[in-house]
């Protein structure tokens, strides 16, 4: 499935959002994980 | 499987084949019932919980369960964050590729038991201990499927020597000075072990991995690249 630009970027103020709401649903490994993640996914749109 | 708690036991079927619970250490750990095995062989030593090189005895075996072995898996990357250094142990798992520890015939499901080993790049087990496992599924963004160590229920501590829970945090194990080296100083490190599922609804670009994160007690600086000293993560269920 693909994603725009923007998308992703949401993707990521959810994370953020749903980091800030909840901070004891995930370890920071896996955070700092999602977030590596999404931030290369929207380091490819910029190499375009 | 788990092999009795006490009475009658054998390497072989002397005390008993097929029994429930097992008898015969060699039917636990899967093994033919005639082989010819030292007590110093390390699959009877893992299965004994008594790694390296210290006394072990037939009693050892009492209560202990080979299970099933999720992940053996060397170390794919790591990232380093502050004093932490994350050492990743499989990644990229997708929901048509999921992670073999929470996907699968056999599983790590919410309360299970499991055991730890990390090993270096010598077989040496530098770290080994059970615990039970928290599996959830996030019901809200990203709706990951992870796994981690339930607080408080770390034990059978089997390496290093003098390691124990920290004080804090009771999901992470604090390892002694020396047991992973630094840049500079000798500091306790403290581990704290993980991972994760993409599910359907998870974005697809987002996918999972099984990570181990080493951070100083004291210090500023992240412990050496594990690479070597911490090189495979065995999670086997029990």
């Amino acid at each position: 499935m693909s994603y725009t630009k923007q998308e992703v970027e949401e993707f990521l103020q959810r994370l953020y959002d749903a980091k800030e709401s909840n901070p004891s649903a995930y370890l920071p490994s896996i955070w700092e994980d999602i977030e590596k993640q999404i931030q290369a996914k929207l380091k490819t749109y910029q190499e375009i | 499987m788990t092999l009795v708690a006490s009475g009658a036991i054998s390497f072989g079927t002397t005390a008993g084949a097929g029994q429930t619970p097992k008898r015969s250490i060699y039917e636990e750990l899967g093994i033919s019932v005639t082989s010819t095995r030292s007590l110093g062989a390390t699959d009877m030593r893992g299965l004994a919980d008594k790694p390296g090189n210290g006394t072990i005895s037939i009693s050892d075996f009492y209560g202990k369960s080979a299970g099933t072995t999720l992940i053996n898996i060397n170390t794919t990357g790591s990232s380093v964050t502050g004093t932490s250094v994350t050492l990743i142990y499989g990644s990229g798992y997708t929901t048509s590729s999921p992670n073999p520890v929470l996907s699968g015939g056999t599983l790590l499901g919410n309360g299970d038991s499991a055991k730890f080993i990390i090993t270096d790049n010598t077989s040496t087990i530098k770290v080994q201990f059970n615990a039970t496992v928290d599996v959830s599924t996030s019901g809200t963004y990203p709706y990951l499927t992870t796994y981690s160590v339930r607080g408080g229920t770390i034990s059978n501590i089997v390496a290093p020597s003098g390691a124990s829970v920290n004080s804090s945090d009771n999901s992470k194990l604090d390892v002694p000075a020396g047991t992973f080296t630094y840049p500079s100083g000798t500091p306790i490190t403290t581990l704290t072990f993980s991972g994760t599922n993409p599910t359907a609804s998870t974005p697809s670009f987002i996918t999972g991995s099984n990570t181990v994160t080493y951070t100083a007690a004291s210090g500023s600086a992240p412990a050496n690249a594990l690479a070597t000293e911490a090189i495979n993560l065995k999670l086997i269920k029990l």
